[in-house]
């Protein structure tokens, strides 16, 4: 009966109880890589084409997504298969009060979004995740390198993780196709 | 059994959705997720109150009196909510009425006012897949759906040949295949503090709270259908489940019964516990079964244990009664 089993035990610990205070738990979903074969197939060619903008084209993205811009330049790869244009393949970052996502979205030619997929969720209860410094230190970080991030997150109930600023960061990378990316 | 692991997340249901999978080949484990993760938003398109194309908006705008053929994930659904709430006596309600009206513009109703008399007993499931309201009435199904898609995602999963995983939705999660997996509870008042561990075997879990962090709110807070209040922020509770949809409603029971629940956890063989500042109260099998004590002292109470040596089985202390009243303020 399932009353029976030790399933249970209460304690009172960090959520990052293995390291030291202020840690990082994080879990690490799909490399870049991976997502890219994931999205568009093995036979796909990546090439690696940022999109740069002025503070008029930030104005306007902003504008059109109602969604803050703070950045002037966004990861974008352009995908072809056989020479003709498949899509784009764009990685993004946002971030909530303890939480911080990387993901990528797979866009369709025409602009339209083919699917989604979280790389990297951290999560931080020690620092500052909204702090520019805390964030930087795991810019261009891919796997395999040594991170100093607890692996592993936990499986954990309760306490829902909001999706919302991934929502947000998609109209925002949606109005940045329409700005910048579809007319270069 | 297996050699490769794949871990994939995506946001759907308001929450990331997160999918481990352990099996033999790594492009199957990933063919086998994308179809879950699509399982999940196909029950999230069904059951949104957003959409005008779900069958919930089409159920809440029709005529009262009206006979309305549903897909049949949403009426398993709502004929499970309904027995849910036959159990609970009605403290888990999908029926939108009375003191909850309060949440009413939350539905996107044309036309139509709830009845305030509303109740799951003016809900009648009919064969053929169909469900008519007797009164004017609106369903918001948000306290069960997310568990439901858990469970069709493991469906999804195990049918495609998937030796062993996760599916966790938020924190309502479910473990399949015979291994176990750890999971950890936060503490309702501090999301930074773990307040129990649990090992996972094929089992669902769920939570629900209202979390005083206001980080982590969760999309819908639990309102009693009593008095349409919400449940006192700081307290949560957990109920594991054979499947992660009756888990998922029978949070919302613990929440608002205290151990007055034990009889509807029974009824499914769960087992749960409420977590608030200082107290923990857990309501299982054994302590209402007979085994322990009487129904009237189903759950057993007990302080937090001061660290993880100290777990709380065995452990029975005489405390403040949690009983329903006290249990949620």
């Amino acid at each position: 009966m399932a009353g029976h089993d030790n399933w249970l035990r209460f304690v009172s610990i960090p959520v990052a109880a293995v390291a030291v205070a202020g840690q990082v738990q994080a879990a690490q979903y799909l490399t870049i890589d991976q997502a890219q074969k994931l999205m568009f197939g093995k036979s796909a060619t990546f090439k690696r084409s940022d999109l740069k903008w002025d503070a008029t084209a930030a104005a306007a993205i902003q504008q059109a997504s109602g969604v803050r811009v703070t950045r002037n330049k966004q990861p974008v790869w352009e995908v072809t298969e056989g020479g003709a244009l498949t899509g784009y393949f764009i990685v993004d970052e946002v971030y909530g009060k303890h939480e911080y996502i990387t993901y990528a979205v797979a866009l369709d030619a025409s602009g339209r979004v083919r699917q989604l997929e979280v790389l990297v969720y951290r999560e931080s209860y020690g620092y500052e995740i909204r702090n520019p410094a805390w964030r930087a230190q795991f810019i261009g970080k891919k796997h395999g390198d040594p991170v100093t991030l607890e692996e592993d997150i936990k499986n954990i109930s309760g306490a829902t993780m909001s999706c919302r600023h991934i929502s947000e960061g998609v109209k925002r990378l949606l109005a940045t196709y329409d700005h910048v990316l579809r007319t270069r | 059994m297996c050699c490769e692991r794949v871990k994939r997340a995506r946001p759907l249901l308001g929450t990331l959705v997160e999918i481990s999978l352990a099996g033999n080949s790594e492009s199957e484990l990933h063919s086998a997720a994308a179809a879950a993760f699509s399982g999940i938003a196909q029950i999230h398109d069904l059951m949104s109150l957003q959409s005008m194309d779900s069958d919930v908006f089409r159920l809440n705008n029709a005529p009262v009196g009206a006979t309305v053929k549903i897909n049949p994930h949403t009426w398993r659904v709502i004929e499970l909510a309904g027995e849910v709430s036959r159990l609970s006596d009605g403290k888990f309600d999908i029926a939108v009425g009375g003191a909850m009206l309060a949440r009413a513009d939350a539905l996107r109703l044309r036309n139509k006012v709830p009845d305030a008399r509303a109740t799951f007993r003016d809900i009648e499931v009919l064969d053929g897949s169909r469900v008519r309201f007797r009164r004017a009435l609106a369903i918001d199904v948000g306290g069960i759906a997310k568990g439901y898609a858990v469970d069709h995602a493991v469906r999804i999963l195990r049918d495609l040949g998937v030796p062993a995983g996760c599916v966790n939705a938020g924190g309502d999660l479910r473990v399949f295949g015979g291994e176990s997996v750890p999971v950890q509870v936060r503490d309702p008042g501090n999301p930074a503090v773990v307040r129990a561990n649990i090992d996972l075997l094929d089992r669902a879990l769920a939570t629900s709270a209202n979390y005083a962090d206001g980080a982590f709110t969760a999309a819908g807070a639990v309102l009693d259908p009593g008095d349409g209040k919400t449940v006192t922020p700081g307290r949560s509770a957990s109920v594991r489940a054979k499947s992660c949809a009756v888990a998922d409603a029978l949070t919302k029971c613990v929440l608002l019964l205290g151990a007055s629940s034990a009889p509807a956890l029974r009824h499914y063989e769960a087992d749960g516990f409420l977590l608030d500042g200082e107290t923990s109260l857990v309501i299982d099998i054994d302590a209402c079964s007979g085994g322990i004590g009487d129904t009237k002292q189903s759950g057993r109470l007990a302080r937090p244990a001061l660290s993880a040596e100290r777990g709380l089985k065995g452990e029975r202390l005489p405390g403040p009664d949690l009983q329903t009243g006290s249990a949620v303020a």
